[in-house]
């Protein structure tokens, strides 16, 4: 049982409630070839992403992009995740004899984001330790010696998430977005990839489904050009090998995502 | 020409970009006096809007609107809590609109500020009570209610948030099935069946439209965000199903005399004619 | 129909306003509606945070205090709502770069809150010597669930009605409405009924605040003559 937090600048509701207890049966078993929705396990669930102002063009979603006003925003979909992030800069900065410009992330579930229980408006320790991830995992690749004085603020939304692992590498990408379409100066675009290991088997892009009955779980942060790694995360226990195994398979489907980031991005140039 | 110009005539010649930014009242004002807006609208045309409805697999009941461009999701999530000691019997409805600067600049992070407070609050105000019935949100009397924490985000904001957001509730309202639970009187715990769905049969809908007061002259439709900053009055009209008036709400001063409210409410009816053909079966294939 | 305190329905209940109560303000007024009790002090023209800083008028704040407990989401509608009441009815550009604030708190509540509270703004915005445009005054009807309409309703009344209407005019004879805020379920004949009353009802209204301001007017031209 958790106790709501009452805040006085929102409609407040009863001070505790919970979720009812579920009675119907777990589709967890119902996976086909090992996987929930028929993909083979080193595949990367299918990904549409939208950037800049608003156009003609509609997600299948009719969820646009984009805020008014930021320097770059970008709309993500990677199955049924579905993030929303605006990049404001680079701005004046917090610090004013800064050499080094800084990135900063603010990362938020939206409270119907999650399929468990309803997320509290009070920003959770989870939501900051991600804030702070995306920050390290993106911050490599940012020119920060070109803005002095300044800082780069990115504001991330996640609207649907589908397995926490997952959707913070599709955070990653939405990032990576955002900032290409805000013309930040970058060495390379990062694009980001989650595996999980079920059994002795490592299984690409987890559902939350499928991620529930894994034992393991890999986040990495990849520059394919650069050919640099900027983040891993990993939960759970594997060997080394295991580890190994899976920085070698995350490592190549980040250069595939990377390819449908960077073939959307040139196409939006058109 | 991206700079002032001084052309033969000493006049100062401006490119149309930094004429909007330089002197915006006067950019709108250009356009209204020749009974157009700045967007190719007619005064008293609104902006085409669509609703889809369970856009979001994780909540109860969601939907998806747009009004031109602003963008705004709305997601339900049913929880158990024990009434209220007063209302053994009633549930609770908790409504909160999300403006964060994901959505504009104009919003700073943290706290919500005052649009997003007064929103909230007004969406409160309206659905309390008046479209859900708190009774049908009773699981046993004094013992366990439904608590339905509706949650709008705006994705993209570009002015009128209070149409959206109603649409957007209503919308999810609509979309939304609660499992079917059962109170444990033994254990005091509630167990619910995922597959046994059950809609809420709502007292009624809401079609809203806002018209705003620009330059203390021209009333238009359905203000986008640059014509918003402009506005010195707005008036919020909201119909029901049946044609009854649920809300006028005009606010800051100016002079929408009374033959300009009922001119509005006028307008209203014509727009809840098009907001229920939007509303109606657009749910999302999936 | 009888009313439970015996009232005509377009009767309002007894008006009092006493101004300058407080000492440490630059103006000030409570303002009772029978039971309904509010007081309002208003600081101004003062230093404002460079944050609210307007270039070319003074920058207008209102802060609601409710009778019971914290400030909340209700508190702030109401303080927006008054807000953009005065925000265009201050001649705010006679002081740029400065700061009217108009505090409002509650004192007793029963029915017709925000109708008392711009009541009670006005009163101490004149209290205060701030420049107007105009003065204004609010007044609340209610449509019962027999669908008679009650003007003033008591907090009894008010949970029993089927709409609440609250109307603000100004004491020019524009004809339009300042604010309206009409809730619940009503048609238009029902609102245009309400409107009439309220109209009336604030014409009562003005002329009490006038001569309220009157003899506090002519009360200190005594004083500075003797």
């Amino acid at each position: 049982m958790s106790t709501n937090v009452v805040d006085r600048r929102r409609v407040n509701g009863p001070a505790r409630s919970v979720e009812p207890l579920y009675t119907s049966a777990d589709t967890a078993e119902s996976f086909v070839n090992g996987r929930e929705d028929k993909r083979t396990l080193d595949q990367v669930r299918p990904i549409f992403m939208k950037t800049g102002p608003l156009s003609a063009q509609e997600s299948e979603l009719s969820l646009s992009a984009t805020a008014s006003a930021a320097s770059g925003s970008a709309f993500y979909e990677q199955g049924k995740i579905r993030i929303s992030c605006a990049v404001y800069g680079p701005r004046q900065g917090r610090k004013s004899n800064a050499r080094m410009g800084s990135f900063d992330c603010d990362f938020r579930y939206a409270p119907f984001s999650c399929s468990w229980k309803r997320r509290s408006h009070i920003k959770a320790a989870d939501e900051k330790e991600i804030s702070l991830m995306l920050e390290h995992a993106i911050a490599p690749a940012i020119r920060v010696e070109a803005y002095p004085k300044a800082c780069i603020d990115a504001f991330v939304t996640v609207i649907e998430s589908d397995g926490r692992a997952a959707t913070i590498a599709a955070a990653i990408n939405c990032i990576s977005a955002a900032l290409a379409d805000a013309g930040i100066e970058m060495y390379d675009s990062v694009a980001a990839c989650s595996m999980g290991l079920r059994g002795s088997q490592w299984v690409a892009d987890c559902t939350q489904s499928e991620e529930d009955v894994s034992s393991c779980s890999v986040l990495i942060a990849f520059m394919p050009s650069a050919d640099e790694i900027t983040y891993i995360l990993q939960h759970g226990k594997s060997t080394p090998e295991q580890t190994d195994q899976a920085v070698q398979t995350c490592t190549n489907l980040c250069t595939r995502v990377y390819a449908v980031i960077c073939r959307y991005l040139q196409s939006s140039l058109v | 020409m991206s700079q002032g110009d001084v052309a033969n005539t000493g006049q100062v010649v401006f490119a149309i970009e930094a004429f909007k930014r330089i002197h915006p009242v006067e950019f709108q004002r250009r356009f209204l006096s020749q009974e157009t807006r700045h967007n190719g609208r007619g005064f008293s045309q609104f902006r085409a809007t669509h609703v889809t409805k369970g856009t979001i697999s994780t909540a109860q009941g969601s939907s998806t609107v747009r009004i031109g461009n602003t963008t705004v999701v709305c997601g339900i999530k049913a929880e158990v809590s024990e009434p209220d000691v007063k209302a053994p019997n009633e549930g609770y409805l908790v409504t909160n609109v999300d403006l964060s600067p994901m959505c504009s600049a104009h919003f700073r992070p943290g706290a919500p500020g005052e649009t997003a407070q007064v929103s909230s609050e007004h969406l409160h105000r309206l659905f309390k009570g008046n479209v859900v019935d708190p009774e049908s949100l009773c699981i046993e009397a004094g013992q366990a209610v439904w608590v339905l924490s509706a949650d709008i985000v705006f994705v993209k904001y570009d002015g009128n948030v209070l149409d959206a957001a109603v649409i957007a509730l209503t919308a999810a309202l609509e979309d939304l099935q609660l499992p079917k639970a059962v109170f444990d009187s033994e254990t005091g715990v509630v167990s619910a069946d995922r597959t046994m769905g059950q809609g809420l049969t709502l007292r009624k809908r809401l079609f809203p439209a806002t018209f705003s007061l620009i330059d203390g002259v021209y009333l238009v439709a359905d203000a986008d965000d640059a014509e918003e900053q402009l506005a010195t009055a707005t008036v919020l009209v909201v119909l029901d199903d049946n044609g009854h008036l649920v809300n006028i709400w005009k606010r800051g001063a100016g002079n929408i005399s009374r033959e300009t409210i009922s001119r509005c409410v006028d307008d209203a009816g014509v727009r809840k004619a098009t907001l229920t053909k939007e509303l109606q079966d657009n749910t999302q294939k999936s | 129909m009888t009313r439970p305190d015996r009232r005509e329905a377009t009767q309002i209940r007894a008006l009092h306003c006493a101004l300058g109560q407080l000492s440490r303000v630059d103006g000030s007024a409570q303002f009772s509606l029978g039971d309904t009790s509010v007081l309002c002090g208003v600081y101004g023209p003062v230093d404002v945070k460079i944050y609210d800083e307007k270039l070319d008028r003074a920058h207008i704040e209102v802060k609601f205090r409710p009778d019971i407990g914290v400030p909340t989401t209700k508190d702030k509608w109401t303080e927006s709502a008054v807000r953009q009441t005065f925000e265009q009815l201050i001649l705010g550009q006679l002081h740029p770069r400065t700061l009217v604030q108009i505090n409002i708190q509650v004192r007793q509540a029963d029915g017709a809150v925000d109708a008392a509270a711009i009541n009670a703004a006005t009163m101490a915005l004149v209290d205060a010597a701030i420049p107007l445009h105009s003065i204004v005054g609010a007044a609340t009807c209610a449509v019962l669930e027999s669908g008679a309409v009650v003007v003033d309703p008591t907090q009894e009344e008010v949970e029993q009605a089927r709409s609440i209407h609250t109307l603000a005019f100004e004491n020019k004879t524009t004809g339009s409405p300042a604010y309206v805020d009409s809730r619940g379920d009503f048609t238009m004949d029902e609102y245009n009924r309400c409107y009439d009353l309220c109209a009336t009802s604030v014409e009562r209204v003005l002329a009490f605040m006038r001569s309220a301001i009157e003899s506090k007017v002519s009360k200190e031209s005594k004083l500075s003559t003797t």
